[in-house]
């Protein structure tokens, strides 16, 4: 019976499915040092881990080394989270790395992120509610450690800048545990001073020695200072929750200097600039309302000649008018006057006419008052001869008498009565009688 | 009466350059305005020659 024999192949297909299935050794985090990195024109990354004692081969592939956010160099210590493989055209063993992350660094970058997660909606890193760093101090705090370079660093900045600043400042323990108590206590006592405006600052460190700026306690009081506060911790790199939470953060605590004070020099010259140009603009005010004073004086001056010029045509006009008006008057005069005239040479005629017409019908009226009288001549005699007829005279002159009684005509025996005196109208005379007797008829 | 800044100096002495530069005041006012700001300015250039001196101290410390 012959024994079975193993290709190369075989063996390591069977190796690498073997690990492929061990669940010890897939998906594991493997902490070491990064030697012999390369990486590849392919986008992966080739580069051995190795601890005190031991080494291996590791490739990351371009997929996923894209995530990682920062290029490993050797000596780095980093985290991977890894499959064991074998390569098979090596027979090498190496790890597959998913993840890399630098060792400690990892870590504090989850804490950060958590931090700020937690102080972000508490409005601790609001634009809006971050004072106002002012540009000229007159007094600054600083908060940082004693005897520190980063202290010198800053006084020498600021008296360069703005010397006669006044200083304030505050030591503070600025790594380790002992800093969370210490910073806190420090910049309450800063906040005191009332000053324009305060600094921490502490020079630059590892992460580890940072550490401390991402504190909770620590944020909280630079949340609640009244003073406006300037950050510059660690380098330009560093980046901690105590700068996230600061009025400003600056990179360095020279920067911070730097940007609590304005330079000297270019205020002198500021405000040499602002009295030549407040000096010209009021001296361009003045020449300005000159001219425009000297115009409105041309103006006026013209205007008054306007003014003679008006006077002049009006006063034409007027001895025009009254010229006008008088020769109308004399027109209308000579008019009236000759109107009147005919009027009453018209009028003469017109009474001349009348008087014949007025004539004529007198004579007429006269003619017919003649023809008129003497037929009312005639007309009375006839009346006169018919009243003549019916005369009582007549009546009487033949033998008839009239009786009155008491002045009234008797013309019955019943108006009369015995002893009556009675007067009888004869024609030619009357006699008065009584009567003794009486006898009707 | 507040007392007075080199910060609130610098501060009027920019509105009075904008007041006068868009021509937003009298005659009178404008003559005012620059009284204040002649008076601004020495109260700058006084604040700045303290400073002056200070700088000298500190460079004659620096070269001691």
């Amino acid at each position: 019976m012959s024994e079975r024999v193993f290709s190369v192949s075989d063996i390591l297909i069977y190796l690498k499915k073997q690990f492929s299935n061990d669940y010890f050794l897939t998906n594991i985090n493997v902490e070491g040092e990064i030697g012999n990195f390369t990486n590849h024109s392919s986008g992966h990354w080739y580069f051995t881990l190795k601890d005190n004692s031991s080494l291996i081969n590791c490739c990351m592939f371009h997929m996923n080394n894209v995530r990682v956010g920062f290029l490993p160099k050797n000596g780095d210590k980093v985290i991977l989270r890894a499959n064991v493989s074998i390569y098979e055209r090596s027979g090498q063993l190496q790890l597959v790395a998913s993840t890399m992350k630098l060792s400690g660094e990892g870590d504090f970058y989850v804490q950060f992120e958590k931090m700020k997660k937690k102080l972000a909606p508490l409005g601790y890193f609001d634009e809006s509610r971050k004072k106002k760093v002012p540009q000229y101090p007159e007094t600054i705090s600083i908060v940082t450690g004693a005897n520190t370079a980063a202290l010198q660093d800053i006084i020498i900045t600021i008296s360069k800048r703005w010397p006669a600043v006044k200083l304030r400042i505050h030591n503070a323990i600025v790594q380790g545990k002992e800093a969370l108590d210490s910073i806190p206590k420090a910049l309450k006592q800063a906040d005191e001073d009332n000053s324009d405006v305060m600094i921490l600052a502490r020079g630059g460190g590892s992460v580890d020695d940072l550490w401390c700026f991402n504190d909770e306690g620590i944020a909280n009081t630079i949340f609640n200072l009244k003073t406006p506060i300037v950050t510059g911790i660690g380098h330009e790199i560093d980046f901690t929750i105590a700068d996230l939470v600061a009025d400003k953060r600056c990179a360095t605590p020279t920067a911070a200097a730097q940007a609590v004070t304005p330079d000297y020099y270019k205020v002198k010259e500021q405000v040499e600039n602002f009295t030549s140009t407040i000096y010209n603009q009021i001296t361009n005010m003045l020449q300005n309302y000159q001219q425009q004073y000297d115009y409105c004086m041309t103006s006026l001056s013209n205007y008054q000649n306007r003014i003679s010029n008006l006077s002049l045509q009006i006063d034409n006009m007027n001895n025009a008018i009254a010229s006008s008006l008088k020769q109308r008057i004399t027109n209308a005069s000579s008019q009236i006057q000759a109107n009147s005239l005919r009027i009453m040479t018209a009028y003469k005629a017109s009474l001349t006419n009348n008087g014949f017409v007025l004539e004529t019908s007198a004579k007429n009226a006269q003619n017919a008052l003649k023809a008129l009288l003497l037929k009312k001549q005639s007309e009375f005699g006839q009346q006169l001869a018919r009243l003549d007829g019916v005369s009582p005279l007549k009546t009487m002159q033949r033998g008839y008498s009239l009786v009155y009684s008491d002045g009234m005509l008797v013309k019955s025996i019943d108006d009369i009565k015995i002893d009556d005196k009675i007067v009888v109208q004869l024609l030619d005379g009357k006699a008065k009688a009584e009567v003794y007797e009486k006898e009707k008829d | 009466m507040e007392e007075m800044t080199f910060e609130k100096a610098m501060e009027r002495l920019q509105q009075i350059t904008d007041i006068l530069s868009k021509n937003q005041c009298t005659l009178d006012e404008g003559i005012k305005l620059f009284e204040e700001a002649l008076k601004l300015t020495e109260f700058c250039n006084t604040k700045l020659k303290a400073c002056e001196e200070r700088l000298n101290e500190l460079s004659k410390k620096l070269e001691n």
